[in-house]
């Protein structure tokens, strides 16, 4: 594409067929940004309306398909969640005075998951687009689906964590599983993506891949020989890293491995958690990751051509989740927008440079060549003990006395790079060729014209 | 020196060691018979300390010919001349001992070995203590206070007290593992055991055992990085009793008093080292996932079967409402729209490119042409309630009310200004304050930082106190200017400052 030539696209290692256009569907439900955790909390849902708004004034909307997610009920939530739990936060409401001390200390509310006001509608509509963005991707009505609402992966099974509540990957994932045999879940966040990887922590059915800073930081768990248990051992990965992970180093690494992932697991679906933390000044992270460097990450497993669910998560300086989570989108439908941005209803939140992309901080690199070398090695060397179960355990499928519908059949056995997905058409666009719809004053590379421009993050 | 402080004293340094956890002592109890609070207390101490009881010190102590000693003022009584070893380098120290312990003089030799088999242990984990923070055993409540709140005197903050205990329990463990090496290395050497014994490296290893071996939650908060916690057993304002100060901290830590060392053994997991110290290729210091129906979720095997009913309504329902394409496609060819990616115009025709009142024409104009093209899409995804325009349905009255009461309540004032504004708009549901909050409050708050004060933004962080805004609400006589140079006069002239 139009940005391969920038250094910070990544070569498509499924060769030429990139530049094809994806089918996107992106779920926004319009009251998100009224959900409020409270006074001084740094997670705040009107971040993900600020993305909107981008989206839709860069024009992204016309090469999308939009809906607003149906809610998930209690039912709905209950098939990962345990009822005690579910039924707690159902009935919970934004007065502590009303609560069972019990209840709040069980299910781990209170100070960083405060209970407020709309606290499950807000949940609901998190998790229903999710699970609507998973029956898209199999109903194979898109090829790509996003859900910035969504992403919370802390939640466990019977308690809140981390400022999340109610898992919506999870139950995402379990919706894809109906119709895909492999699903492979990646998560870009600072932080660990402790609740998706203990939820699927003995499947092979899910591959679990994290990146995230360990040590003396939220949550804890994601050490490099934590890999799964039973049958689901050596299914997950886990890649801890150190502050100041900047985008070449972090690139690099992520391409290795999840090349390394792709070709040992051969996932039918891919699940994207793509985290906002792990960006240059974050007000809880410690990454020193670029927009582009961030989005390079979506962009890179785009090119593999396996359906995808893109979803939001962490991320506390709200204008660069904003840029970062608007610059996916158009990544995902294969546009490069301006770094000027437009005016928005939000202008002033961006200012004073009013770009798209951020600069990275001078900070330094804890991560040394070293220790990435060995995180690299160990990670490849427990992804090579995959490939020597017998592939039978992936391509033999059992007899099926009834023969499913003809397009699952395609879904399983189509090898990743020939997706029927991308024949596209059936979508109607603007121009011939998405890629090629940079606008003209667009001719900034990463490097150049932002360095020109004052940036809010020096 | 006041018996009553000093026997709560040594009770609260205790329990931040971890000892007599259940213990309670009112303080009218201790006040009325200090000595026999005293006895409990040690009593206590020594059963947990003797693991197993087969050390256990009969109490009240007496001596070989049955008189008892007050273990209360013999202990205030070579506390106050040295301790141990001072009173025992003095001529005749534990003469003067056992006479303020309300026995004859005579009797210094029989004394002086009760008090080393009484308090032996006690004067131990008390030096520790000491060697970390400082005496304080001196019934200085608000000192000890200190210790648990912090200097600022701040209430309860966990962190501390957490670091508090980690600091020295830390040293313990090293001495207990160095201990357990020394006996697997000189395996059938009675003398390494025994000496572990006294310093209760044997205890503490069984509590670590146990510690290691159960599986138990962990949490972490987001907010303070990974400390783990424990769930809290009750409100932190215990900490304010001062007979149970130290007890939140412990039970922070522990699960009870039957392994109350187990703390130690779970925060030792904590210690974080450097790459360099090989900590990436250890298992021994990460925290175990829990497995278990109570943990994962419930996977299906793959069968190769899948739903044949997926057109159903109860699966057609998640894909929720399209809102876009519109149905009606001929709106969107009645607007010629700009190039998908379009960012601004570099150049406009505004007489202050980059104002205030510039910045609000281009939006409002933008706004206005997004309305045509989307059409319903438009409301459907809110964009009527978003950007200053939400703040055409509230007065300047009301606008200036909100900016005052959250700038009086500002979070540094250790006040929520949230609740004061649900008191003053009782009018206004949550939704539209919180609405207002983000679409202009913050916005305007931006607005002015980005202009005066570009290299010091934030969005994010509502601990911040500046709460400047150039103009009114719909721009008039904002700040016009061209470059930082004039930003000097215009924040004198024309800026709204709260704080006057």
């Amino acid at each position: 594409m139009a940005a391969s030539g920038e250094g910070a696209s990544l070569p498509s290692p499924a060769g030429g067929e990139d530049a094809h256009r994806r089918r996107v569907s992106y779920f926004y439900e319009p009251s998100i940004g009224d959900y409020y955790y409270g006074q001084g909390h740094p997670m705040k849902p009107h971040r993900i309306r600020m993305a909107h708004s981008l989206v839709v004034h860069y024009g992204l909307h016309r090469l999308l398909e939009l809906s607003r997610p149906y809610p998930a009920s209690d039912a709905d939530i209950r098939r990962f969640h345990s009822d005690e739990y579910v039924a707690f936060l159902a009935s919970a409401t934004g007065n502590p005075g009303m609560l069972d001390p019990r209840a709040v200390k069980r299910f781990n509310v209170g100070e960083d998951c405060p209970v407020f006001d709309g606290l499950f509608p807000f949940c609901q509509a998190s998790a229903g687009g999710s699970i609507g963005a998973a029956v898209k991707l199999n109903r194979g009505d898109a090829d790509i689906t996003v859900n910035w609402a969504g992403g919370l992966h802390h939640a466990k099974k019977s308690e809140a964590s981390g400022f999340c509540y109610v898992n919506d990957i999870v139950l995402a994932i379990l919706e894809l599983l109906k119709f895909h045999r492999r699903v492979l879940y990646i998560d870009i966040d600072v932080h660990h993506g402790d609740g998706v990887e203990e939820a699927f922590f003995t499947t092979n059915r899910v591959m679990t891949v994290s990146f995230h800073k360990y040590g003396d930081f939220f949550p804890g768990t994601g050490h490099i020989t934590d890999v799964g248990a039973a049958e689901g051992k050596h299914y997950a990965v886990n890649v801890p890293l150190s502050d100041g992970i900047d985008d070449a180093t972090f690139r690099d690494l992520f391409q290795c491995i999840i090349k390394k992932v792709m070709e040992v697991y051969q996932p039918d679906v891919v699940v994207l958690q793509c985290g906002a933390d792990s960006l240059a000044g974050d007000r809880l992270g410690c990454f020193n990751l670029s927009v582009k460097g961030h989005a390079d990450c979506l962009r890179f497993l785009r090119s593999y051509n396996v359906p995808m669910m893109v979803l939001g998560g962490g991320g506390y300086t709200i204008r660069n989740v904003a840029r970062c989570w608007c610059y996916e989108t158009a990544v995902a439908v294969g546009v490069e927008p301006d770094n000027k941005l437009p005016y928005n209803d939000y202008y002033e939140y961006f200012g004073p440079d009013y770009t798209l992309h951020i600069q990275p901080k001078s900070v330094e690199n804890m991560n040394t060549t070293k220790d990435l070398e060995n995180i690299k090695n160990m990670i490849l060397e427990n992804l090579s003990r995959i490939e020597h179960v017998p592939s039978t355990q992936f391509h033999d499928r059992p007899s099926d006395p009834e023969a499913p519908e003809e397009k699952e059949e395609d879904m399983d056995k189509r090898p990743p790079q020939r997706s029927r997905l991308w024949s596209g058409g059936a979508y109607d666009s603007d121009t011939e060729d998405p890629d090629n719809m940079k606008s003209e004053s667009n001719d900034l590379t990463a490097n150049s014209q932002m360095k020109d421009e004052p940036n809010d993050d020096l | 020196m006041d018996s009553v402080a000093a026997v709560l004293a040594v009770l609260s340094k205790l329990q931040s060691l971890g000892f007599c956890a259940d213990l309670r002592i009112p303080d009218a109890a201790a006040a009325s018979d200090p000595s026999e609070a005293f006895d409990a207390v040690l009593a206590a101490f020594l059963r947990e300390a003797y693991l197993g009881g087969r050390e256990a010190r009969p109490i009240p102590a007496a001596l070989g010919d049955g008189r008892c000693v007050d273990l209360l003022r013999l202990f205030l009584a070579v506390r106050a001349a040295g301790g141990y070893a001072g009173v025992t380098s003095s001529t005749g120290g534990w003469a003067a001992a056992a006479q303020s312990a309300g026995v004859d003089a005579a009797l210094a030799a029989p004394v002086k070995l009760l008090y080393a088999k009484y308090f032996g242990a006690l004067d131990r984990w008390i030096q520790r203590l000491e060697e970390a923070h400082g005496p304080f055993l001196d019934g200085d409540r608000r000192k000890r206070q200190e210790l648990f709140d912090g200097p600022n005197g701040v209430n309860c903050d966990e962190r501390e007290q957490r670091h508090v205990m980690l600091k020295r329990k830390r040293g313990d463990m090293v001495g207990m593992l160095g201990w357990v090496r020394e006996i697997a290395e000189n395996a059938g050497d009675g003398g390494a055991v025994a000496a572990g014994s006294v310093d209760e490296y044997f205890s503490m290893a069984l509590a670590v055992r146990t510690a290691v071996t159960t599986k138990r939650v962990r949490r972490a908060s987001m907010l303070n990085g990974s400390l783990f916690q424990e769930i809290f057993p009750r409100a932190c304002n215990c900490c304010m009793n001062p007979t149970s100060v130290g007890i939140c901290a412990n039970e922070n830590l522990l699960n009870g008093h039957e392994n109350n060392l187990a703390g130690q053994g779970k925060h030792g997991t904590m210690m974080q080292r450097n790459y360099s110290d090989g900590w990436l290729f250890t298992s021994q210091q990460k925290n175990e996932i829990p497995v278990g129906p109570d943990y994962q979720a419930q996977v299906p095997q793959w069968t190769g079967e899948v739903p044949v009913n997926y057109d159903d309504p109860e699966t057609l329902k998640w894909l929720g409402t399209k809102v876009w394409p519109p149905v009606n496609e001929n709106c969107k060819a009645l607007f010629c729209s700009d190039p998908i990616g379009k960012g601004r115009e570099i150049l406009c025709g505004c007489n202050h490119p980059g104002s205030v009142e510039c910045v609000r024409f281009h939006v409002a104009e933008r706004r206005l042409k997004l309305k045509c093209e989307l059409g319903l899409a438009f409301y459907a995804w809110g964009f009527d309630r978003m950007g200053e325009e939400t703040a055409l349905s509230w007065t300047d009255e009301e606008e200036a009310s909100f900016k005052a009461v959250v700038q009086r309540n500002a979070p540094s004032s250790g006040r929520n200004f949230w609740n004061r504004l649900h008191l003053f708009f009782q009018l206004k549901g949550r939704k539209e304050l919180v609405s207002y909050y983000f679409n202009c409050f913050l916005l305007r708050r931006r607005c002015y930082q980005n202009r005066i004060t570009p290299k010091n933004i934030d969005s994010d962080d509502e601990e911040e106190t500046e709460f400047r805004f150039l103009g009114n609400r719909l721009g008039h006589n904002a700040a016009k200017y061209h470059n930082t140079k004039h930003t000097i006069c215009i924040e004198n002239t024309h800026s709204m400052d709260l704080d006057e």
